[in-house]
This record gives C-alpha cells, sequence and structure tokens, in this order.
C-alpha cells in the first residue's frame, strides 16, 4: 500500500475496483467512512452489487475479468479531455522516455514475440529504452512519437466508451459518469484513492490489470499526496510480512532476487547482474553479504564469496504456487510442507491441487484444524486405501497464544504477546520449526548429501529453562547485529558488504 | 457483603433520574426529591478485573487491528479492541470479535471448554492409512527429519546441467504461510532455503 489505512480519511474521491472493504476489510471501510463523511465519494467498480457498492455513489456493473478495458477507458477518457495532471505526468513518471524504435505494437501484439520450446513468449528486447550513454534519452515536449506518452496514448485511444462498454458491459450512461467523477482527481489538491484486492490480482493476467490501476494513478497524479494512492488491501495479517520474510520463490528476503543458475552462477555474477547504479537498491552487496553472514555465519568469508553456492539456485523457470502443484502432479515433487495454509480450498483448481497430492510420498500440515488440504485422502469420491502419502498434521497455535510480530496491510509492525497456552500438544510455528531443524541436523551428523549448510547453518535460539526458541534472538537477527560484538544495529544504514555485519532481512 | 440495588431502590432512583431529565429539559424544576439521600449501593466487583490483560492482534484480514485479550486460569473470557491503535480505535469488526470462540467457549451447560474442533495431538495417517492415529511430538519429529533426508538426499543436485553449481532439491515444496508471525516465517525460510535447499517455496500472496 502506498497509504496506511489512518490516511484514508484525507481522500477526495476513492475508486473501489475488485474489492468489497464493508465486508472483507470493515476496519479500512471505518476510514472510508470517516472521508465520506467529510464529503468523499466512492466509486465502486464490481461485477456483484456488494455491501460496498450500496454506499457508493456511482456503481458501475462490469463483467468479469474485463477491469483492463475499464480502466484503459478511464486513461483514455483523461487524455482526450484533458483531465490528466500534467506537471505530474512530465517531471514524476517516465512519460517522457523514449522506447527503442523496433518496438511496435500491431495486430494485437507486441514486437518480439517468439517461439520457444513450442511456447509462445515475448522477447523484451525491444521495448527498451532509448540510451545516451548511461542515460536514458527523454523528451520532455512529449511529442516523439517513441516517447512513452504517445506509444501509451496511441495504445489506449481504441478504448473509447462505447467500446469499453461493449466490452464491459457496463451502460455508457455509468461509464460517462464515473469517468469524469474520477477524473476529478486529476486536479492537484484533489487526492484520488484507488482500492484493489483480489478482484484485480486473481487472474492469470493479475500483474497486467495491477498495471493499469498504477497507471490510472500517475496520470491523475494521485501517487504520493495525502489520501492518494493505490492500496491493494492484504487478505490475511501477515502477508506483507511473510512477503518481506522472503516466503516467494523468487525472493530470499527482503526482496533480494532468487539466485539463478541461468543469470548468476557466481557471487560476482549475483551482484554484477542485480545491484543498479543508483537507488537504494545500490546497496544490494551489503544486504547479500550480512544475510549470507546471518545464515552461514563463521563458514561464510570474503574469501568463499560468503558460501553464495551454499544457497540453491533456481532453474530460470517459475516454481510459484501453481508452478509447483504441476511438478507435484507431475510426480517431481515428493515431499510437501503446507504451514498455516490450506491450498485445497484457497489455492485455484481446488480438486485437482488435492488430486496432485496423491503423488507426494509424505505430507507435514501444521494447521489449528484438520483442514482440507490436510484430509485430502478422504475426500469426496476418492478411495483411501489406494493413496499413499503419508500425512502428517500438527496442531499449530493461534494468534494469541504465541509471541511474535505481524506486518500488516499497511506495513505497522506490531509485537503480539502471548495470552494463552495453546490447548493440549499444540505448539508455536517457531518451536516446530526448530524441532524439525534440529531433528534434520541430527540425521545429517552421520552423512548425507552436501551437508555444509545443514550442519554450520547458524541456529543458537535455545532459551536456558524454555521450550520455546528465544524468539528476541530470532527478531535480533532479522533486524542485523554486528558480527564481532553482537551490537543491534540502529538501521540498515549501517549494513556493510565485508562480512562485519549479518542481517536476516535488510527491509 | 454485596448490596445489588432492590426493587424498590430502582424505582426510586428511576424517579430521580426522571426529575433529573425533567430539570434539564427545563420543563420546570420538582425540588421534592433533591434533598433527599440517593439510595446507596455497590456495584460488584467488575468481571474483568479478576482477568490479565494481553495485547494482541487479529489475524483475519490485512487492517491489523490490535486486540487486548482478556484470559483467566488460561481461557480467553474477552477480546475487545485495542483504544490505543489508530486502525481501529478500540473497536472490532464482527469475525475480530468472535476470536475467543477459536481457542474456547461456553457450552450449553455454562462451562467455559477448549474448543472441541481444534488439533489437540500430532496426527498420523500411514500410507493407504483409513484413519488418523494419534502421535507424539516425540516420534513424529525424527520421522519427518528422516523423510526429508531421505527425499533431499534423493534428489539432490550439486550441479545442474551447465555446470554450474546449484545445491538444491527440487522435490520438496514448501506452502505458507501469511499466518503465522514474521519470526516464524523467517526461521522456516531459513530452513526450508538456507539448510534443505528448497527452490518451490511460496506462501498465498501470489493467489
Amino acid at each position: 500500500m502506498t497509504n496506511s489505512f489512518t490516511d484514508y480519511k484525507n481522500t477526495d474521491i476513492f475508486l473501489i475496483i475488485g474489492s468489497n472493504p464493508a465486508e472483507a476489510h470493515p476496519m479500512a471501510m471505518r476510514h472510508i467512512g470517516k472521508a465520506m463523511e467529510k464529503g468523499a465519494k466512492m466509486i465502486v467498480v464490481d461485477p456483484r452489487f456488494t455491501k460496498t457498492a450500496a454506499k457508493a455513489d456511482i456503481y458501475v456493473p462490469l463483467r468479469p475479468g474485463t477491469d483492463i478495458s475499464f480502466l484503459y477507458g478511464l486513461i483514455n477518457y483523461a487524455i482526450e479531455n484533458d483531465l490528466y495532471q500534467h506537471e505530474y505526468v512530465l517531471n514524476y513518471t517516465n512519460a517522457s522516455y523514449l522506447i527503442s524504435p523496433d518496438y511496435n505494437f500491431a495486430d494485437g501484439l507486441f514486437s518480439g514475440l517468439e517461439e520457444k520450446d513450442g511456447k509462445l513468449s515475448y522477447n523484451t528486447a525491444s521495448w527498451a529504452y532509448q540510451k545516451d550513454g548511461d542515460n536514458i534519452k527523454k523528451d520532455p515536449t512529449l511529442q516523439d512519437p517513441q516517447c512513452v506518452w504517445q506509444i501509451m496514448k496511441k495504445h489506449v485511444s481504441r478504448y473509447d466508451i462505447k467500446t469499453v462498454s461493449q466490452v464491459t458491459g457496463t451502460p455508457e450512461d455509468i461509464l460517462r459518469k464515473a469517468y469524469p467523477a474520477y477524473c476529478e482527481s486529476g486536479k492537484p489538491d484533489k487526492a484520488g484513492n484507488l482500492i484493489y484486492v483480489l478482484g484485480i490480482t486473481q487472474h492469470s493476467y493479475g500483474t497486467q490489470n495491477t498495471r493499469a490501476t498504477t497507471m490510472v494513478q500517475l496520470l491523475l497524479g494521485n501517487v504520493g499526496m495525502p489520501g492518494g494512492g493505490v492500496n491493494p488491501q492484504r487478505g490475511q495479517s501477515n502477508v506483507q510480512g511473510a512477503c518481506d520474510m522472503g516466503m516467494l520463490w523468487n525472493n530470499i528476503t527482503g526482496y533480494l532476487n532468487v539466485p539463478d543458475a541461468t543469470k548468476h552462477p557466481t557471487y560476482k555474477d549475483y551482484l554484477a547482474v542485480e545491484t543498479p547504479k543508483t537507488g537504494y537498491w545500490s546497496n544490494k552487496p551489503k544486504f547479500l553479504a550480512s544475510l549470507l553472514k546471518a545464515w552461514y555465519g563463521e563458514k561464510a568469508t570474503k574469501e568463499n564469496d560468503f558460501c553464495y553456492d551454499w544457497l540453491p539456485k533456481s532453474d530460470g523457470k517459475d516454481h510459484s504456487h501453481m508452478s509447483s502443484y504441476v511438478s507435484l502432479a507431475e510426480g517431481h515433487i515428493k515431499g510437501v510442507f503446507c504451514w498455516a495454509e490450506n491450498p485445497s480450498v484457497a489455492g485455484p483448481d481446488a480438486s485437482n491441487e488435492a488430486k496432485a497430492l496423491e503423488n507426494a510420498d509424505w505430507m507435514v500440515c501444521v494447521d489449528l484444524f484438520e483442514n482440507e488440504t490436510a484430509a485430502f485422502w478422504k475426500r469426496p469420491g476418492v478411495n483411501p486405501a489406494d493413496i499413499k502419502t503419508e500425512v502428517f498434521v500438527l496442531p499449530g497455535a493461534l494468534i494469541y497464544e504465541s509471541e511474535g510480530t505481524r506486518t500488516n496491510s499497511s506495513r505497522n509492525i506490531q509485537w503480539r504477546w502471548k495470552a494463552v497456552e495453546p490447548p493440549g500438544q499444540a505448539r508455536s510455528s517457531l518451536w516446530i520449526a526448530d524441532r524439525i531443524f534440529k531433528a534434520v541436523r541430527q540425521e545429517y551428523r552421520s552423512g548425507g548429501k552436501f551437508t555444509d549448510p545443514v550442519l554450520n547453518m547458524v541456529w543458537g535460539y535455545d532459551k536456558p529453562g524454555q521450550e520455546e526458541p528465544d524468539i528476541e534472538k530470532i527478531a535480533i537477527e532479522i533486524n542485523g547485529y554486528n558480527v564481532a560484538d553482537g551490537r543491534v544495529l540502529g538501521t540498515f544504514g549501517d549494513l556493510k558488504d565485508d562480512g562485519s555485519t549479518a542481517c536476516g532481512v535488510w527491509v | 457483603m454485596k448490596k445489588y440495588i432492590s426493587r424498590r431502590d430502582f424505582f426510586k432512583y428511576l424517579g430521580v433520574g426522571a426529575a433529573g431529565a425533567a430539570l434539564f429539559g427545563g420543563v420546570g424544576a420538582t425540588p421534592a426529591l433533591a434533598g433527599e439521600n440517593l439510595p446507596s449501593f455497590e456495584m460488584g466487583p467488575f468481571k474483568l478485573k479478576k482477568t490479565t490483560e494481553t495485547a494482541s492482534g487479529c489475524p483475519y484480514c490485512g487492517c491489523g487491528c490490535s486486540t487486548i485479550v482478556y484470559s483467566e486460569n488460561d481461557k480467553v473470557v474477552f477480546i475487545e479492541g485495542d483504544p490505543d491503535s489508530p486502525i481501529n480505535e478500540g473497536t472490532l469488526c464482527p469475525k475480530g470479535a468472535a476470536l475467543p470462540d477459536i481457542h474456547n467457549f461456553v457450552n450449553k451447560k455454562r462451562q467455559r471448554v477448549l474448543n472441541p474442533n481444534r488439533l489437540t495431538k500430532v496426527l498420523y495417517r500411514a500410507p493407504g492409512g483409513t484413519k488418523w492415529e494419534e502421535k507424539t511430538w516425540d516420534w513424529a519429529i525424527p520421522e519427518i527429519a528422516k523423510r526429508v533426508k531421505k527425499t533431499r538426499d534423493e534428489h539432490f543436485e550439486a550441479k545442474d546441467a551447465n555446470g554450474v553449481t546449484v545445491n538444491r532439491t527440487m522435490a520438496i515444496c514448501q506452502m505458507g504461510s501469511a499466518n503465522i508471525n514474521n519470526e516464524e516465517d523467517y526461521l522456516i525460510n531459513k530452513l526450508m532455503r538456507g539448510a534443505l535447499g528448497v527452490v518451490d517455496l511460496d506462501h498465498c500472496a501470489r493467489l
């Protein structure tokens, strides 16, 4: 999110698309309500007439999956009627940047389409900026036909109200009301707040949907002012935190890209490819060195590239949730950990995901309840005797049964204390992860494949007289410390790339 | 001894209230009761006074509302929004207000009992098994570790086809989670990626 929930009260106009805060984020709705009491307007775009829509000034119904048409229509309307914020677009966006002359868009296809291994994909080389040495070429008059502004203008010009109405199914008169109403936020003193959630993201082209929302907001100059921005509201208490901690296939921790065998076979390659020359990411070598130091401790030295090779390298292919399930269905994945997540309900194509689990040799589920994923072997229509997967279900602890921090949607980090003991033998995930690691390490003491990272991993979280690992030690490791004296670092600005600091997550 | 308000006192008090209302309404003063002693009664002790207050949060959406958990004898008796939170300012939505029930609730006999749907034991299903078997942690953790080692060792790749050191296993995947603490996520990431070489690791932010 670009704004905090408490900033919603400064908004002048809301565009809520693919989100139903009245039911799904009631506390966000409270802040929207505060703004509306002060006179803010709300436009709700949703195929369903939701409880949020019931409170809207303008409700825009549309066919599911036609968000891009609606948003491009909005962009086109703003450009044609000169309702966008000129100064913002010129100075704070890439509108004036020049794109390679090889770029084109014809017949519904972008340049660079190639067939590779029987699959069609884009080679994005022709989409790059024109460069003058290290600098990107610009045209501040926005007249060059290859500048981003002209290309975008041409691209969205097809989305006139009539066409949009045909695609989205929205009556033209509603579009004629909604578009100018939201373009009001293009005035320099008006803040427009675009809120979306899974209605925008949960599509196979979710990335393009989110891009369109961002383009709208940049065009109207709504980013970087109180009450204005793009606000994807997270659906669970620690989605943001889990992303920061690197629970994503493409990030190690703190949004450092995962090492990829095709792009960065060595530490030097990684730094060369991944470190930009300018911006805060130019400090990336410090982040990576400190992370490796936090994980591999004394073994990670400057001479051995901080044990960069101990990190697993991806094969350059997609390993996201859905690809992992495809891999499971094809029989490549043999062991599954399902930690406080229920893919058989929450994942796409639920019945095939449950079926894919039959191919695993073993599965470990950690949850509060016996969920559908853990019980996949007794789902309707299957004979449990035919399913060979071993299933371990471990009882976990609830938010007020364990101590620790969670990060909300607008990145407020809160420490939560433990109020009561988990019931029966249930344990916190911290305890479970700690015990599994120790047991695995014990197994590897007697040898095995590539034992180095398992045996040398920094793992000293025991607290005398206490069952639970010492969470404060883990918090310090995430924050970062000075290797020589263990002093806790003040900010990520203190991180070094010479191995003198260790830091689990630089963010 | 506790003294509760009696029916008689109640009516007397009501009279004062009505008179007061009339007074403030400016309809006309009725000074008859003004000098009379108000009924004296003590409130029973505030029920939450005996409980322990713990600052916690709500797991149900990304808003991140803060809660205060009131517990007694290791049971949750009440949860309310934390008034210090700028997000929920002391309030909770219906989902958050129902939070105590995941741990315990009051049954028909008016006893506070643990939620019977919660998992309280380690469960195991053998290959081809038709029901859960109850197990202990001491059994389960080493068994899991053995399977992790076996799968990792059987499917470990030290180098890929181009001779690049990759040190990975693509036979274990980790799903989740957005509903555990940061420290827990970090530790799981460290275990899976840092120690075991897991590549397929994702959580529901992707979905």
